[in-house]
């Protein structure tokens, strides 16, 4: 600790030092901080540990880490960009009538004719009954029109034809 | 050996010696280093961890000393800037003011099992922490360390003027603590 007669050339007003020695004057003058016993025998091996445990393997160095990160970054968005460009592909895709033609008839067995008919539009119902190219805005109409909605909309006359076309005599009809 | 900077700086710039150099400059300055930290951050602990911290900086920046400074200011600039460092974290941690870290290093003082100061001494200390940090960072280097001004002023990157007006305040404002407390 400094004591009042050290000799300092830069010191200004040596009044500050007296100031600070002169109060400690009443004190023992012993150390008053402490450090572990043979704490600085040891300090050197401490710091040459730190040194040697900080040192990073190459793929922990900074550089290295910014690398791998942009590398990831780019891998993520080209694998994304392909993706969506993939996706709009199928979407976009026309297939032609005849390798619908083929891939229904390669499953036919797995498709019953309702599943056809509930995907199938109007217009393409129309059209498959032998309609010809059917305006799906007049399709409804021409259901009402070509479709009898209810039994009472038949006439005798035309029962009467079905019932001979379909093998029955006049007047047998009549014990049904 | 009584080893000179120049000595261990020209061990250190070769590299069949540097391990060597740096085990010099340790041996050198560790107790210097740590007791400049030791007197800021008070309790042995903190001031043991800095302390190893600096010369693990001091190692790695080993190649960027230029010579340009001596190289105990240099040391001491990384040293004291840890320091500094290692309190303004310790503010933002426990969200404390500059009273509150004030009574918070006087309680550590206090507690802390490696120090034995007498009642003038705590008395002393106590009035050394009411200083604000560069303050007690100047009036500790000059009175304890017994640097020049014309070398803390190297390390602390300052004018020496200023270093003398700031050591003159801070032993008034220790004078009036003593003479009223």
């Amino acid at each position: 600790m400094k004591g009042s007669n050290k000799k300092d050339d830069e010191v200004v007003d040596q009044t500050d030092d007296y100031v600070v020695s002169d109060f400690l004057k009443q004190s023992s003058g012993q150390s008053e901080f402490k450090t572990p016993d043979g704490y600085f025998d040891g300090f050197q091996k401490n710091v040459q540990d730190k040194i040697h445990n900080d040192k990073k393997v190459w793929w922990q160095l900074p550089q290295i880490r910014v690398a791998f990160s942009g590398m990831a970054c780019i891998i993520v968005i080209v694998a994304i960009v392909n993706n969506m460009a993939s996706t709009n592909e199928v979407v976009q895709y026309d297939f032609s009538k005849d390798e619908l033609i083929a891939y229904f008839s390669d499953n036919i067995d797995e498709i019953s004719e309702n599943d056809i008919i509930d995907v199938m539009l109007d217009a393409d119902l129309l059209e498959a009954q032998g309609f010809g190219e059917v305006d799906s805005t007049k399709v409804k109409s021409k259901i009402n029109e070509e479709v009898p909605t209810s039994l009472y909309d038949i006439s005798d006359e035309e029962i009467y034809e079905y019932m001979l076309d379909e093998g029955y005599e006049d007047g047998d009809w009549d014990n049904l | 050996m009584n080893w000179t900077d120049e000595d261990i700086i020209d061990k250190i710039k070769d590299n069949k010696t540097v391990d060597y150099g740096f085990n010099l400059l340790l041996e050198k300055y560790q107790e210097k280093v740590y007791w400049v930290i030791r007197r800021m951050v008070i309790d042995h602990e903190s001031s043991d961890d800095i302390a190893q911290e600096t010369f693990v900086k001091v190692w790695k920046n080993l190649d960027k000393f230029k010579g340009e400074s001596k190289l105990y200011t240099w040391i001491y600039r990384i040293a004291t800037n840890e320091a500094l460092t290692h309190l303004r974290k310790k503010k933002r941690r426990f969200f404390l003011s500059i009273g509150d870290i004030e009574n918070e290093l006087m309680s550590t003082l206090e507690a802390d099992i490696y120090y034995s100061g007498d009642v003038i001494q705590l008395k002393l200390q106590k009035a050394i922490l009411t200083l604000p940090e560069k303050q007690r960072l100047v009036f500790n280097m000059k009175y304890f360390e017994e640097l020049k001004f014309r070398e803390i002023a190297e390390v602390l990157e300052v004018t020496v003027g200023s270093l003398k007006a700031q050591y003159h305040h801070a032993v008034k404002k220790i004078e009036k603590y003593l003479k009223e407390d």
